[in-house]
């Protein structure tokens, strides 16, 4: 095609519309005024990050020798890494020690107590791919890479998929010990006991008197101190498990299949995956995608990734339902 | 306004990402210009012709897509995502307000998206043949829009203002060499876009519309 086919080409297509002057101007300087406030945000993100950083500095130089001089010499195993760290999130190594402000990508140690402010959240991906996420107002002792006492407020476990479940925590708490047999749970204290919400998979219960007791994928466990026990149902996906999506932490997507994807949203929402008739998984797995889900939640991430794709994922009830896009 | 200098590695979507974020006056302008025109014709037909509806889901789209930025890195290109953004925005709108029976476009049916946004990353697609007039001079416009930006622009400029290659140099801010070179990618991207999506040599399009 020549120049003079290329010109008469577009002008029999005619020009494109230009958009009125004053939608144009009103949409600028909302959007304009938009990128500022986003711009100051994330001016006073860091700048918060920054003060944290400073403040945990000054406690470790003010701190050093004192702590130092309250621990025992020698090598402390390494129970996980911070993979979450939202609000207030601190550690400190004994009684007498101060607290330590901590950040995304901290090293967890065995031997200290980690804590969650009342606008704290935390993840920490703990050795054998397991994942542990703390509530708000949570205080756990980290006594070894296997064993961790929850003292305050609720965590959820998730010991992983696959070959990954071999990996062993225990958890105790005043009332008894919990250890999971492959599963997702949320444990948490209560005042006269504790209250045990299994996922996926099974959770024994074992108390100092001998009791032990099993709940099963979707049973709700309320232990008391005095032995009794009450069952209940609890919904595998829900509100009620919001907070351990909020500290769901980023998944780097690059290079995945569309379908280990979905299969990450499916189980950080303990909910099933389904395909819609016309598409095979195998077509679905062809699709690669790139980026991550940093900030986002799961179901956040799953509106955000599909997006870029042709096929759209709909949260109907308990189950992810993949579909093609339709047409607008 | 001298537009943003792309760093090598990096391409133009991706510099002008970084810039923003960093609080670039210059990557805004340059993101609005690039972007806000486009996105309108795109929301304007599905949306009835209605203006008003318009400018709300643009504004919605855009504004999202900034906050989207910094987790960019899609298989598509940038205008692609933005759209797509933009065709939940509608369905939003449209759900919001009780609105039904939206406008269905040639170029939201699957495989001929498929082949419009092949336009920024190139894939096979099926062939699509016989439209009516309207429709056809429509997907022509379809077609200079999903072209890189400014490359619409430079083609408009060009052949309905009649520009010279300065004059579009001294409007994107480049030099005569850099238009000239920016103008035959251009073309041969539309000569590309308009073959993907109509599957016939640009020349019987051409003919066909009576050019």
């Amino acid at each position: 095609m020549n120049d003079q086919d290329l010109e008469r080409l577009l002008k029999s297509a005619g020009r494109r519309e230009v958009p009125p002057a004053e939608v144009e101007r009103a949409v600028r300087e909302r959007l304009h005024g938009e990128w500022q406030a986003m711009l100051r945000e994330n001016r006073h993100r860091r700048s918060r990050r920054g003060a944290f950083a400073l403040a945990a500095s000054l406690v470790a130089a003010a701190f050093g020798l004192w702590i130092a001089s309250t621990q025992s010499v020698g090598p402390q195993a390494a129970v996980g890494t911070l993979a979450v760290a939202a609000g207030e999130v601190r550690e400190r190594s004994g009684w007498f020690s101060g607290w330590r402000v901590m950040g995304g990508g901290d090293v967890v140690v065995a031997g200290r107590t980690l804590e969650t402010g009342v606008d704290g959240r935390a993840a920490i991906a703990l050795s054998g791919g397991m994942s542990l996420r703390v509530d708000r107002d949570t205080r756990i002792a980290l006594i070894d890479p296997s064993r961790l006492r929850l003292e305050r407020g609720a965590l959820y476990l998730d010991s992983g998929s696959g070959q990954a479940r071999t990996a062993q925590l225990l958890v105790e708490t005043p009332t008894g010990s919990v250890r999971h047999v492959g599963t997702q749970y949320e444990l948490r204290l209560l005042d006269a006991g504790v209250q045990l919400r299994v996922r996926e998979g099974r959770v024994e219960f074992r108390s100092p008197t001998g009791l032990v007791e099993h709940g099963q994928s979707g049973e709700q466990l309320v232990i008391f101190g005095d032995g009794r026990v009450q069952r209940g149902a609890a919904p595998r996906a829900g509100p009620t498990w919001d907070w351990v999506a909020e500290a769901t932490p980023d998944l780097d997507l690059e290079g995945m299949s569309l379908t280990r994807f979905v299969a990450w949203a499916g189980r950080e929402l303990g909910i099933a995956v389904t395909f819609a008739p016309a598409i095979s998984e195998a077509e679905l797995a062809s699709v690669i995608v790139h980026g991550s889900t940093s900030g986002l939640t799961p179901t956040e991430a799953l509106r955000a990734v599909f997006a870029t794709t042709s096929f759209e994922a709909t949260i109907v009830g308990d189950r992810i339902v993949v579909d093609r896009r339709a047409p607008i | 306004m001298e537009p943003p200098r792309v760093q090598p590695g990096m391409t133009g979507d991706q510099q002008l990402i970084r810039d923003m974020l960093a609080g670039d006056e210059r990557a805004f302008e340059a993101f609005f210009n690039a972007y806000f025109a486009r996105v309108y014709r795109f929301a304007l037909p599905r949306l009835n012709g209605d203006v008003e509806a318009a400018r709300d889901v643009v504004q919605t789209t855009l504004g999202k897509a900034m906050r989207g930025l910094a987790g960019f890195r899609g298989e598509s290109g940038l205008f692609t995502w933005i759209c797509r953004i933009c065709r939940n925005e509608v369905v939003e709108y449209l759900r919001a307000r009780k609105r039904g029976g939206h406008v269905v476009l040639m170029d939201d049916h699957a495989s001929l998206r498929a082949a419009v946004e092949s336009i920024e990353a190139p894939e096979e697609f099926d062939l699509v043949k016989s439209y009516g007039r309207d429709e056809a001079t429509r997907l022509v416009r379809v077609v200079l829009d999903r072209l890189p930006a400014n490359y619409g622009d430079a083609l408009e400029w060009k052949y309905f203002e009649g520009d010279s290659v300065e004059s579009i140099g001294k409007r994107l801010g480049i030099g005569t060499v850099a238009a000239q070179s920016l103008l035959a990618r251009a073309r041969l991207a539309f000569r590309e876009g308009l073959e993907a999506v109509f599957g016939a040599e640009a020349v019987d399009i051409a003919s066909s519309l009576g050019a």
